[in-house]
């Protein structure tokens, strides 16, 4: 159904079409919406069932206290910055071709190669923990940003391959034909016609890596001890073996989700059209 | 004057420049060479954390540093996170600590620890509770030394308690169940605690673990075999059902001590079975409704008297440590009589030393303590090994089948007997 003919449609037929739009954004803003509520209560008017929303309850002291402690936040907001930028860079820069070889170009059996990559991600983190703490312990660079960054590298990629490949194999096949009349070779293809109109899904793929690296837990958990902390260690902090400050949680988890938001803003038309061109046709 | 920047030159300059580089890391590693570095990898607080990590006899680390000649590195993560560093550590060879924190895993990382508690002086190990190396003691041997005194104890709404009718505390399984049900109504339970997570110290098995004793009943016999299929064994997880109408439905659901807490620190349940620590946070006006109206006693008695568990919260050395007398020395210091005093003054984690724990100025300040030191004159083992965990999610797993009615005690136990008798096989 186009939009020219809802917009024919009678006032009724609008009403709900906007009413369902609205449930669907109260939907699927509402976790966002209660983290913020929940991060300017008080711990007892959290607690209360339901929780006491009064006006008297609401502070501004989980900020101030979680911003007290500023140390251990920045640090782990910059670390995050660095080890998914890196990441997220590495896993592009690497990547893009890869996914532009197993799309267009004659790789013996490149499905198979695909699926294999594909297959990577099965492997449950925990299976690997061990020997990836000998090898990165053994080269002393344990609480190092950078090792952190290798290693989301290695989910980040096969996922930036998987989205770049789905659209690489859209591309019509006539711009490479027509640039080969032109005598660009296959390098000269993929730098200069392919990746400049591959911008959507080179910023979906940007962004969900990075968004990955910026989430990710385990890893970080046992890579890295005090300087290399990351942002979901930090907020996980707050939670103790018998105390959970939830409010300072969420508070924390306001201000380090901040430039996650940030990122999907400023590239929404980016990623929207990136994911519809990309995923959709791998 | 004219410099000619010949090969030569460019050589001594490189060598100067080299020198000077070097020459904070020589110092450094000089200084580092005359003062032992101790890592301790910690707890952060508000778990039970030391000297330096929380805020409590400040001044007496920094100068038992310096008498010492150390210096002191804390490496501090939240309590949920750390048994996954240490084993992740442990398993790979390359644990960076001197001193860690333990918590009921010591019979699990046992091979990486060092038996020092063995050579403590008598003057400190006679102040300690005996019983309090159970959890600590592999082999004979004993690897670590608890130093706070953490037991389950019931906490209880007096307000509420009185509503329903009760001027004290219940004593027994009967009166416990008694006023379980009286105090259910009006949207309020009787009883919460967390049943959502089976495993571990804290998890729905180690609640049974405390029926079981208090009904007569041990995990194993002498011969290392459970010995739970038992009339004490049945008793203990019929006492858990009988409660279960007067518990808040969400206990079955709740995963940490922390949810549980929060139910009955809004005001909506009337008792739970609860470590020291509650009690600062029941009197917290931020946190909690109930400021000034939480009281605690001991756990009411089953066919065989009163029982707990321990938390086990203990300081243990790694064996490949290289300051092995030095950080045994940290640890008698974390275990000093005045540090004790100040780590429940200052931070409300009980002292594990009996002369503390008699203290007027500590009863004072932490009413439950001597609560807490009449629960530690009953038994209160927790049963750990090696394969704790295993073994705690094999019974806990049936004895939340039988709290939601899938399963009759006698058949839970029976199934829970079945599986740990497995595991303890694959023991060799």
């Amino acid at each position: 159904m186009s939009f020219a003919r809802l917009r024919e449609g009678g006032p009724l037929r609008k009403t709900v079409i906007l009413v369902g739009l609205a449930l669907f954004t109260f939907w699927s803003a509402a976790p966002v919406l209660w983290l913020i509520i929940s991060s300017l209560l008080e711990q007892k008017a959290l607690i209360a069932q339901p929780p006491d929303l009064s006006p008297q309850n609401f502070t501004l002291e989980n900020f101030s206290t979680v911003l007290a402690a500023a140390a251990a936040l920045g640090r782990g907001i910059a670390n995050s910055l660095i080890v998914s930028l890196f990441s997220t860079a590495l896993a592009l820069v690497l990547g893009a071709p890869a996914a532009y070889a197993l799309a267009r170009l004659p790789v013996p059996r490149a499905n198979g190669i695909a699926f294999l990559i594909l297959a990577t991600q099965m492997l449950p983190g925990i299976a690997i923990a061990i020997p990836l703490f000998i090898v990165i312990s053994k080269l002393g660079l344990i609480d190092n940003v950078l090792s952190l960054g290798v290693v989301y590298l290695s989910f980040n990629l096969p996922i930036v391959i998987w989205i770049l490949r789905g659209f690489f194999l859209g591309i019509p096949s006539g711009i490479e034909k027509a640039a080969a009349v032109d005598g660009a070779g296959i390098f000269a293809t993929f730098w200069y016609i392919v990746l400049p109109i591959s911008l959507p899904p080179l910023s979906a793929a940007a962004v969900f890596a990075f968004v990955e690296a910026w989430n990710e837990f385990f890893f970080a958990l046992i890579l890295t001890r005090q300087q290399a902390q990351t942002v979901p260690l930090v907020i996980a902090q707050f939670a103790g073996q018998y105390q959970t400050v939830f409010g300072q949680m969420m508070a924390a988890a306001v201000i380090s989700v901040a430039p996650v938001i940030l990122l999907a803003v400023l590239f929404r038309n980016q990623i929207i059209r990136g994911f519809a061109d990309g995923m959709m046709k791998g | 004057m004219i410099h000619s920047f010949n090969r030569r030159t460019l050589l001594k300059a490189g060598a100067a420049a080299g020198a000077a580089m070097a020459l904070p890391d020589f110092l450094g590693s000089t200084a580092r060479a005359q003062a032992a570095g101790l890592n301790v990898f910690s707890p952060l607080p508000p778990d039970p954390a030391p000297p330096g990590a929380a805020k409590f006899s400040e001044e007496a680390f920094a100068k038992w540093q310096a008498d010492n000649g150390a210096t002191v590195a804390y490496e501090t993560l939240a309590w949920p996170q750390l048994h996954d560093r240490m084993a992740t550590a442990f398993a790979s060879g390359a644990a960076p600590w001197d001193i860690t924190y333990n918590c009921g895993w010591v019979p699990e990382f046992e091979s990486f620890l060092s038996p020092y508690a063995d050579t403590l002086p008598k003057a400190l190990v006679d102040d300690l509770p005996a019983s309090s190396f159970a959890t600590t003691t592999v082999g004979g041997k004993r690897y670590g030394t608890v130093f706070t005194l953490s037991l389950l104890t019931l906490f209880y709404n007096k307000e509420l308690l009185e509503q329903a009718g009760f001027k004290e505390a219940p004593k027994t399984w009967d009166e416990m169940k008694a006023c379980a049900k009286e105090m259910t109504r009006d949207g309020r339970f009787g009883f919460v605690l967390n049943y959502g997570d089976p495993a571990g110290i804290g998890g729905t098995a180690s609640y049974w673990m405390v029926f079981l004793q208090q009904a007569g009943g041990k995990l194993y016999g002498e011969d290392g075999l459970p010995s739970f299929k038992s009339d004490e064994g049945v008793a203990a997880l019929q006492m858990m059902v009988d409660l279960m109408p007067s518990t808040d439905p969400g206990s079955i659901s709740y995963a940490g001590i922390n949810d549980a807490t929060n139910v009955l620190l809004a005001g909506r349940a009337g008792m739970m079975m609860n470590w020291p620590f509650m009690w600062n946070a029941a009197n917290d006006p931020k946190q909690s409704q109930i400021v000034g109206k939480m009281t605690s006693a001991v756990l009411p008695a089953g066919p065989k008297g009163s029982a707990s568990i321990d938390g086990t919260d203990a300081w243990t050395i790694v064996k490949s440590s290289k300051n092995q007398d030095k950080a045994q020395k940290l640890i008698e210091f974390y275990l000093d009589a005045e540090v004790q005093k100040r780590q429940v003054l200052d931070t409300g984690w009980l002292p594990i030393r009996l002369s503390v724990l008699g203290d007027p100025e500590v009863q004072a300040k932490a009413p439950n303590a001597a609560v807490v030191l009449e629960q530690a004159k009953h038994p209160y083992d927790s049963f750990v090994t090696a394969d704790y965990n295993q073994v705690t999610v094999a019974i806990g797993t049936e004895v939340q089948q039988a709290l939601q009615g899938s399963k009759t005690a006698a058949q839970a136990i029976a199934d829970a007997h079945e599986a740990v008798t497995a595991i303890v096989k694959r023991r060799g």
